[in-house]
């Protein structure tokens, strides 16, 4: 009878896939790279085990840091689910507005990812998946007097990932599209829609290149919404290095340009990201 | 205004890898030719089958015939000019009902043997990009 029910159960600890094949963790918790959710789901479990990821990520920019905690769970290589909840601490803004200092915007998110069709490696086409982030602000009282028209909005989008064996210079190559459709404002951190606008529809983007088995390079872009006309916000773009210690720890710096933040121009950004996979 | 330059970078960091030179040498002779080939099919045969989670896929294999199949299969297609004369992959792998965790497994140890091996990271890549598409043949059979 335990027999039986071992034979059955998903594996406990999944590494069945390829290392740094599970890639990162994005900053509102989907698999994925940095900025960008990607089609692959989070952790190593093939389509007979469970996989899990946990992560840490912190970005500092000339007047702003945001903390991410994330956690996600995948089912069989088939149904990834996550939450994220993320912490902007505004100084500067603070100041600026006459507001506490010690003030932070937090959201809430909570992601639902589904693979449906491909593999990243295998095959001629990419891995193909479709997600769901939900987003709750909990903090929506400066996302209000910017103008934003709701403390709550959900992003659907589409992505595609392939993983190129071999490619420029032998080096496995690593190509990610996504079309997100989003009324979130910073990623929602500043509220969702606003006097310019609601829904949009966005493109983001993302190439890694793998040095070796446990190094990778690459740049991300990520189009953005512009809803509010008091608080103008820019495409984000960022060039990152990743480090696969392990199937169990991984690590992610990045150098980002995120544009103007709520009215605080021309934001450059040092990205630092913790992970632990399973 | 930034999203016109995002492209630009993109393109630049993919169009690097087209940039060619002299003409390059065969994956096997990048792999270290016959003694390279050997050397690398040595290490990954023994990796697998001191691998208790692999155990149930050797059961009845001759490890020896195993090596000379790999040798020559790995040969062949890699333009090392010799014949792979053993079965064909879905017939080999008939009954092993591998799984993708399992093939994974075994992925991972041809990497290792390779990596033991001083196999440079492009030529790694080459042999594997040219025999990942034997799995559709080699799981679930």
């Amino acid at each position: 009878m335990l027999c039986l029910t071992v034979a059955v159960a998903p594996r406990a600890f999944a590494d069945g896939q390829l290392l740094g094949t599970a890639g990162a963790t994005q900053l509102e918790g989907a698999g994925g790279g940095g900025l960008v959710p990607w089609a692959v789901l989070a952790g190593y479990g093939t389509e007979t085990e469970m996989g899990a990821s946990a992560s840490a990520t912190a970005v500092r920019s000339d007047d702003y840091t945001l903390r991410s905690l994330g956690a996600a769970w995948t089912w069989r290589n088939r149904v990834e689910v996550s939450v994220a909840q993320q912490e902007l601490d505004i100084g500067s803004l603070s100041g600026a507005l006459g507001i506490p200092d010690d003030s932070v915007l937090r959201q809430n998110v909570f992601g639902l990812k589904v693979r449906a069709l491909g593999d990243l490696i295998y095959g001629i086409g990419p891995q193909v998946s479709f997600g769901l982030q939900y987003k709750e602000h909990l903090d929506f009282l400066i996302p209000g007097i910017a103008g934003a028209r709701d403390d709550k909005g959900i992003d659907l989008y589409v992505a595609a990932s392939k993983l190129i064996l071999a490619g420029p210079y032998g080096r496995s190559l690593l190509v990610n599209a996504t079309l997100r459709t989003t009324s979130a404002n910073q990623m929602g951190l500043m509220g969702f829609g606003g006097d310019l606008g609601e829904r949009t529809l966005v493109a983001e983007a993302s190439a890694a290149l793998l040095l070796n088995r446990r190094t990778a390079i690459g740049v991300e872009f990520r189009q953005k919404p512009d809803n509010l006309s008091f608080a103008r916000e820019d495409d984000w773009l960022d060039v990152f290095g990743a480090f696969f210690f392990n199937k169990h720890v991984s690590a992610v710096v990045a150098f980002a340009r995120l544009g103007d933040i709520a009215t605080l121009e021309d934001q450059h950004a040092l990205y630092v990201s913790l992970q632990g996979s399973f | 205004m930034m999203l016109r330059k995002a492209p630009t970078w993109l393109g630049i960091f993919l169009l690097t890898g087209c940039v060619t030179g002299a003409p390059q040498p065969t994956v096997y002779e990048q792999l270290g030719g016959a003694d390279g080939v050997e050397a690398i099919v040595a290490d990954f045969v023994y990796l697998m089958a001191t691998d208790d989670k692999l155990a149930q896929m050797f059961e009845f294999t001759d490890f020896e015939t195993l090596q000379q199949h790999l040798e020559d299969q790995f040969c062949e297609l890699t333009g090392g000019g010799c014949t792979y004369a053993g079965r064909d992959m879905v017939e080999a792998h008939k009954g092993l009902n591998m799984t993708h965790r399992e093939f994974n497994l075994g992925v991972e140890h041809l990497q290792q043997a390779m990596i033991d091996n001083d196999t440079p990271v492009a030529a790694q890549n080459r042999l594997l990009a040219i025999l990942a598409p034997t799995r559709p043949d080699v799981v679930k059979k």
